[in-house]
């Protein structure tokens, strides 16, 4: 501990795209860190207080690379939060590993990846796209469309859907890609609609998105709003999105997520009061957000707990972390350095607010390789067991067991 | 095995431009290759290069000029996401070998050594085994004639087997051609004396021995 008494300061680099494309997003994710980075500095048990080194590489992926390593080469930081997309994920992996730093990752995404030096504290496919389609398979049915941003975090989600669909005897009418970006989708609609899907399933991303609910909404005969259109479901449709999105066009729609604004829970209570407070009134907190503040909280726990920021000390002190987060408990599993969540499913509504209509009763072992997840278990569950009651997956339930 | 060497060799870069792009066409440089880059890019077509790199993460269908596989050249697959929705795409190009980014600058020499041999031993075993589907046609096709010389003129099967290898021999025709005029009931052997012995074309599809 003695490193860090008499209130040091450790340097840390902030690496999100508060410009272009999917700038919403970006500075959901910086609001998350500044409200942490904030809480640590006034909390004075912590002993320390982080430097923050605030880049925004403004979407462009070479240009995440470019500034880790900048900062990286300076000596001094240890420790990297950042990226939205995959590929900027992907970017600055070689730099954080050939300077043996830690990457604070506070996004979902596909998975299929596991650095020891990343903390992944979004939520895995297990723990978004899985659950969702157990839900829309059971009460919605089988015939499904898709639409995404021609990139990996579709291109791989609807082939996790497209299996899981087929295996359950249902039907991907069609899978459209749209590029990063563009916001030309009335084509996508009308045929989206003329094909009659049960639910549609959005892998869209930033503008495109918002785009796409908007014209979805305006093709729709007026009588047809809210419960009475095919639904639109997505693993990433956040609240401040819903206000991107703007008024009766933004409900009646389905998001798989860790976090809704409108989880009961005094801890989220706060977190929503302090957010606010800190970013306008006016201001809705999102699944990106508590990742990020979530990411800053455990690297200070982790910190006070070893009394160093060393990255294998803090490494090892993080798997020790048991965080109550807004969400609910969340932890660092040492197998894969991603993070127990709460997987959750909320219906969207013209406020910016979701109603959660299913939540797990407990936090989900991250599974990024989709290891234990068995594509047969899903859609045979109408009886009412739930997949972890049957006796194959005993073994997966004794792993679940909260620390 | 000697040495490999790739000098003069053609490589094709399909990537994007980035660090990997740049350590790649530097390495490639080095080993004496003539190298171009290109991207965004599509239908790329096999004879304006010896190998090609390709980036795995950002391919699609389209990608390459050429259809249906094996490849017409070695490829190299320059592999990122390990997303299984990419590998699986990958795999469907047939690359003949792999580099993981991010390249640095160990990793495409050793990757270009495996991708001409394995590219090399996949030329062999394919015009090995056409040589064979080729003979298996062949005999399957020479088989059925003799069955039917078996059954028109009562004899058996190395009998039948004897008289299309003589019409072969007599007319300077390949075994199958007189296989076909017997198949299309263009020609049949006069009929013979000898009695048919045993049937024996089972024994003989099967690979028994004839017992003569």
């Amino acid at each position: 501990m003695a490193a860090l008494v008499g209130r040091a300061s450790i340097p840390m680099a902030v690496v999100f795209s508060t410009s272009g494309s999917y700038r919403t997003v970006g500075q959901e994710m910086l609001n998350g860190v500044l409200l942490a980075l904030e809480e640590v500095a006034d909390t004075s048990a912590f002993g320390f207080r982080f430097e923050p080194i605030i880049r925004d590489p403004a979407g462009e992926t070479a240009a995440y690379g470019r500034e880790c390593e900048d900062i990286l080469r300076r000596g001094d930081v240890r420790h990297v939060v950042g990226c939205y997309t995959s590929s900027s994920r992907k970017e600055v992996i070689p730099s954080i590993e050939k300077f043996d730093a830690l990457l604070w990752y506070p996004s979902h995404y596909e998975g299929f990846e596991s650095s020891g030096n990343v903390i992944y504290t979004g939520a895995s496919p297990n723990q978004h796209i899985v659950p969702l389609l157990q839900y829309m398979l059971r009460e919605r049915g089988n015939r499904v469309y898709c639409v995404g941003s021609n990139y990996i975090w579709a291109w791989e989600n609807n082939r996790i859907l497209r299996e899981i669909v087929q295996v359950n005897g249902g039907t991907v009418l069609s899978e459209k890609y749209v590029p990063v970006g563009s916001t030309d989708v009335g084509s996508v609609i009308r045929d989206a609609l003329s094909k009659r899907p049960d639910f549609i399933f959005n892998t869209l991303i930033g503008e495109s998105s918002y785009a796409f609910y908007r014209a979805y909404a305006a093709a729709q005969a007026p009588s047809r709003s809210g419960s009475g259109r095919v639904p639109i479901t997505s693993c990433s449709l956040s609240e401040p999105e819903l206000l991107s999105i703007g008024g009766a066009a933004a409900a009646g729609h389905i998001a798989s997520s860790v976090y809704f604004q409108s989880i009961d829970r005094p801890q989220n209570r706060t977190f929503v009061t302090r957010y606010r407070a800190r970013f306008g009134e006016a201001k809705l907190t999102s699944a990106d957000a508590e990742a990020s503040y979530v990411a800053v909280i455990l690297l200070a726990n982790a910190i006070r707990a070893c009394g160093s920021s060393r990255v294998d000390e803090v490494r090892r002190a993080v798997y020790a972390c048991r965080l109550d987060a807004p969400q609910g408990p969340v932890w660092i599993d040492p197998e894969n350095n991603h993070s127990f969540l709460t997987p959750a499913l909320g219906v969207s509504r013209a406020d910016g607010d979701f109603d959660v209509v299913w939540r797990a009763e407990q936090p989900m072992k991250p599974d990024p390789y989709l290891v234990w997840f068995d594509v047969n278990s899903i859609g045979r569950n109408r009886d009412g067991a739930s997949g972890t009651d049957r006796a194959g997956d005993r073994v997966r339930r004794l792993r679940e067991v909260p620390k | 095995m000697t040495i490999p060497n790739f000098r003069g060799r053609r490589a094709l870069v399909l990537h994007r431009e980035d660090r990997n792009q740049a350590a790649i066409a530097e390495q490639l440089e080095k080993l004496g290759l003539q190298v171009r880059v290109r991207w965004p890019v599509a239908k790329a077509p096999a004879h304006e290069a010896d190998v090609m790199f390709f980036d795995s993460d950002l391919g699609f269908d389209g990608l390459f000029a050429w259809t249906g596989s094996p490849p017409p050249l070695p490829l190299i697959a320059v592999l990122g996401s390990e997303a299984p929705g990419r590998i699986e795409w990958t795999l469907a190009q047939e690359p003949a070998a792999y580099l993981w980014k991010p390249v640095g600058s160990t990793g495409v020499f050793t990757a270009l050594s495996i991708a001409f041999h394995s590219f090399a031993l996949r030329e062999t075993r394919e015009a090995q085994r056409r040589r064979l589907e080729v003979r298996l046609e062949r005999e399957a096709l020479v088989l059925r004639a003799a069955a039917v010389v078996m059954t028109r003129q009562g004899v058996d099967a190395d009998e039948a087997l004897r008289l299309l290898r003589h019409e072969s021999m007599r007319r300077r025709l390949p075994l199958e051609i007189v296989g076909d005029l017997i198949l299309a009931g263009k020609w049949l052997p006069p009929a013979s004396n000898r009695k048919p012995r045993r049937p024996a074309l089972v024994a003989r599809m099967s690979g028994g021995r004839s017992t003569g």
